[in-house]
């Protein structure tokens, strides 16, 4: 990828060019709310994708290996695997239900031939193994083949099961249920790079569990006051660092972000870094603070960055550097004239997500009326384009979206007054290796590819 | 927009792309609006909130947060000059890791630790310099706004735990925190929303009794039976349910027949 501008644009030959693969979920315009996409996720291998429903599920597509037969579904995801879950509760104490909706996936690296990831709700995070059995056992002794016990009584020869091949079975059966440990919900999980211990953070704590035990876990930041009263700052996102396993990072509602050593104390509640940019006076406002808020923070693949989500921008940190972050991208500085409004109809509370890709030169994250934002670092170029049905044609390039945001207004613009508010795209995923990347549309998930020049 | 690696305000107007034809520069018409009429969208935002079943703790947080700014910009409007000095104030010198310290809306000057004990910035004037205030109301709506307000804090109190009442320590493992002083009679029915988010002994069920204490070194999860509520892992979901009922009947047999399907496992693979 050296010398290749990741972010498509307006000329330049080596300019990458994004194309539409394919899109998964119905065309209805009626859309079920429990089909809401709520995660997306690539495993490290970037062969399967899962994403999380509001109704619970999980969805896992793989990528199809290059094949004779089918020669022009090279590189397609279908679907994998597909299982419930989460249910909805009802929590008896507080009288409150318990969504289902899955908040996020987060896979474990590899290890054997099965597949393992985790997904949580709003109170309970499961341990999920995903394995594919093609063989069955027949000759069993005490069990008849259709599963009645046979009376030991009556066996009079003892014989080996027999390994009989069957049709592949794709299987996903929960391991683990880490349940009881969060008050609040969680917003947060991350699996830790010693691949045995993973965090989970909720508004106001933050625990680290042993991917083992279930029943105990260890509470490693509680930011509750003792008065609930004096309550002012959430814990809005959490991720352990990529390689120290002693590191990881928090962001809060205040858009500050919170690096801590798990090493320097059973809890982390004094940082090792504070990262937090000087506002502008000028440009305070009523919601200074809420568009300030950060809803998602990850660290980039080689740990030497952080990216930050607030509404309005994308912030890029040098972990060695805490009073300023290094890159400040405008994801639509448009909006900033209409908070008033997006504040009324609760769309300033919209979480939206980022992502790096696989190199950590180029950054995408979600915006209104599905459109979504490309930066290059390296280029400084950015590109906006939209997941759309209109432009779903197969290998069809995407053609780069602009919105107009005062005076004349071009032909292939859109004015924000026109930008549905409705369409949000907050889940995204880059291929860790390759240029592909997902992306949710309420419930729809459009997979784009790359198309060299 | 294009990249900057330099932080915004500083001074440096943003220029739009060179290659984009010279349209003119965007236009930044910023909304007016009332102070009362977004007193009124906060509180019935708040007020849902503590409806619904889901209970948003983070928007409740940010809201009430919106909010207290509407109130110090009212009072500052109804001719205080002075900053409202009766804002609850943590002393700079508590070290309360782990206590939410309230935004920097004190006497001017005064240095604030916030949640982990830093010193925050001084308030920024523009929050009550003139040209920030968007107000465009007299003094009778601001004040029945004022009225709204009070009158809905009232109805949030009734709704909430009853004042005062602190909540139980959570782990044993968490520093003490130490009392806040009394808040104001206004921020204390704005914050007693909060304690409706309280939940007494909360964290009970996170404390194993003593006789899983015994057991606390071996995981038995793996041979959980799913009843109503389940600690551990599930069994394994077979993909032929044929013999589900029959391990309930032969409990014996059940955990043989367990121990040979795990066995199968391995050699399946």
């Amino acid at each position: 990828m050296a010398g290749v501008g990741v972010v498509g644009g307006s000329g330049g030959a080596n300019d990458l060019q994004w194309c539409f693969s394919q899109v998964k979920g119905a065309l209805d315009e009626d859309v079920a709310e429990a089909d809401i996409i709520s995660t997306v996720e690539f495993n490290y291998s970037g062969d399967l994708l899962a994403t999380g429903d509001k109704g619970g599920r999980v969805v896992i597509f793989q990528r199809e290996q290059e094949s004779k037969n089918r020669p022009h579904h090279k590189g397609e995801y279908n679907v994998y695997s597909t299982f419930q879950s989460h249910e909805p509760e009802f929590d008896y104490l507080k009288s409150l239900e318990i969504e289902e909706k899955i908040n996020k996936i987060r896979w474990l690296p590899q290890q054997n031939a099965a597949h393992f990831l985790l997904s949580t709700n709003d109170k309970t995070i499961k341990l999920w193994k995903i394995s594919e059995r093609d063989k069955r056992a027949e000759g069993y002794n005490l069990k008849e083949e259709d599963g009645r016990y046979r009376n030991p009584v009556r066996i009079t020869t003892l014989r080996v099961p027999v390994l009989k091949p069957m049709d592949l079975m794709v299987e996903a059966s929960p391991r683990r249920i880490f349940a009881n440990a969060h008050t609040y919900h969680i917003n947060s999980i991350s699996v830790n790079s010693d691949n045995e211990t993973y965090l989970s953070a909720d508004d106001l704590r933050i625990n680290l569990w042993h991917l083992e035990i279930t029943d105990r876990s260890f509470n490693i930041v509680d930011i509750k006051p003792a008065n609930m009263e004096e309550l002012t700052e959430v814990i809005t996102a959490a991720e352990c660092h990529p390689h120290q396993c002693n590191v990881f990072a928090y962001s809060s509602s205040k858009g500050t972000i919170r690096l801590c050593d798990m090493r320097a104390g059973a809890l982390c509640d004094k940082h090792s870094k504070f990262f937090e940019e000087p506002e502008d006076p000028s440009s305070r406002s009523f919601f200074s603070e809420i568009i300030s808020s950060i809803s998602d923070v990850k660290f980039s693949h080689n740990g030497r960055y952080m990216m930050t989500r607030d509404y309005l921008s994308v912030k890029v940190w040098d972990v060695n550097m805490e009073t300023r972050p290094l890159e400040t991208y405008q994801v639509h500085e448009y909006l900033r004239s209409k908070l008033c409004s997006l504040y009324e109809n609760d769309c300033i509370f919209d979480k939206f997500e980022c992502c790096w890709n696989g190199s950590d030169s180029a950054i995408m994250t979600g915006s209104y009326n599905n459109f979504f934002r490309m930066f290059d670092r390296n280029t400084k170029r950015d590109i906006t384009l939209e997941a759309s049905r209109e432009s779903s044609k197969p290998r069809a390039i995407l053609k780069p979206r602009k919105v107009c945001t005062g005076g004349k207004r071009r032909k292939d613009e859109i004015s924000v007054d026109s930008l549905d508010f409705n369409k949000k795209i907050l889940h995204t995923a880059w291929h860790p290796k390759e240029n592909i990347i997902a992306v949710a549309a309420t419930n729809n998930l459009y997979i784009f590819q790359d198309k060299v020049n | 927009m294009a990249a900057s690696s330099i932080p915004l305000g500083k001074g440096v107007k943003r220029k739009r792309h060179e290659d984009d034809g010279g349209q003119a520069a965007a236009e930044y018409t910023p909304q007016t609006f009332h102070c009362g009429t977004l007193l009124d969208i906060s509180l019935l935002k708040l007020h849902q909130n503590c409806v619904l079943a889901e209970r948003n703790l983070h928007r409740s947080v940010l809201i009430a947060n919106t909010l207290r700014r509407l109130q110090a910009e009212i009072r500052w409007e109804n001719g205080h000059n002075t900053m409202p000095s009766e804002m609850p104030l943590q002393p700079p010198e508590q070290l309360t890791s782990g206590a939410n310290q309230l935004e920097p809306l004190s006497k001017m000057g005064e240095e604030i630790t916030d949640l982990n004990n830093n010193i925050a910035k001084a308030p920024p004037p523009s929050l009550i310099e003139a040209p920030f205030c968007l107000l465009s109301g007299n003094d009778s709506s601001l004040s029945s706004a004022i009225s709204t307000i009070l009158q809905d804090l009232d109805y949030v109190e009734d709704l909430s735990t009853p004042l005062g009442q602190a909540p139980p320590e959570d782990d044993h493992l968490l520093p003490l925190k130490p009392v806040s002083p009394d808040p104001r009679p206004e921020p204390r029915s704005l914050d007693s929303i909060f304690t409706a988010f309280e939940i007494a002994d909360s964290d009970d069920f996170l404390i194993d009794g003593s006789l899983d204490a015994i057991f606390e070194d071996i995981d038995t999860s793996m041979y959980d039976v799913p009843q109503g509520f389940p600690a551990g892992a599930c069994p394994t979901i077979q993909p032929n349910k044929a013999s589900r009922g029959i391990h309930s009947a032969k409990p014996h047999n059940s955990r043989t027949d367990f121990e040979l399907e795990n066995l199968m496992d391995l050699l399946v693979g």
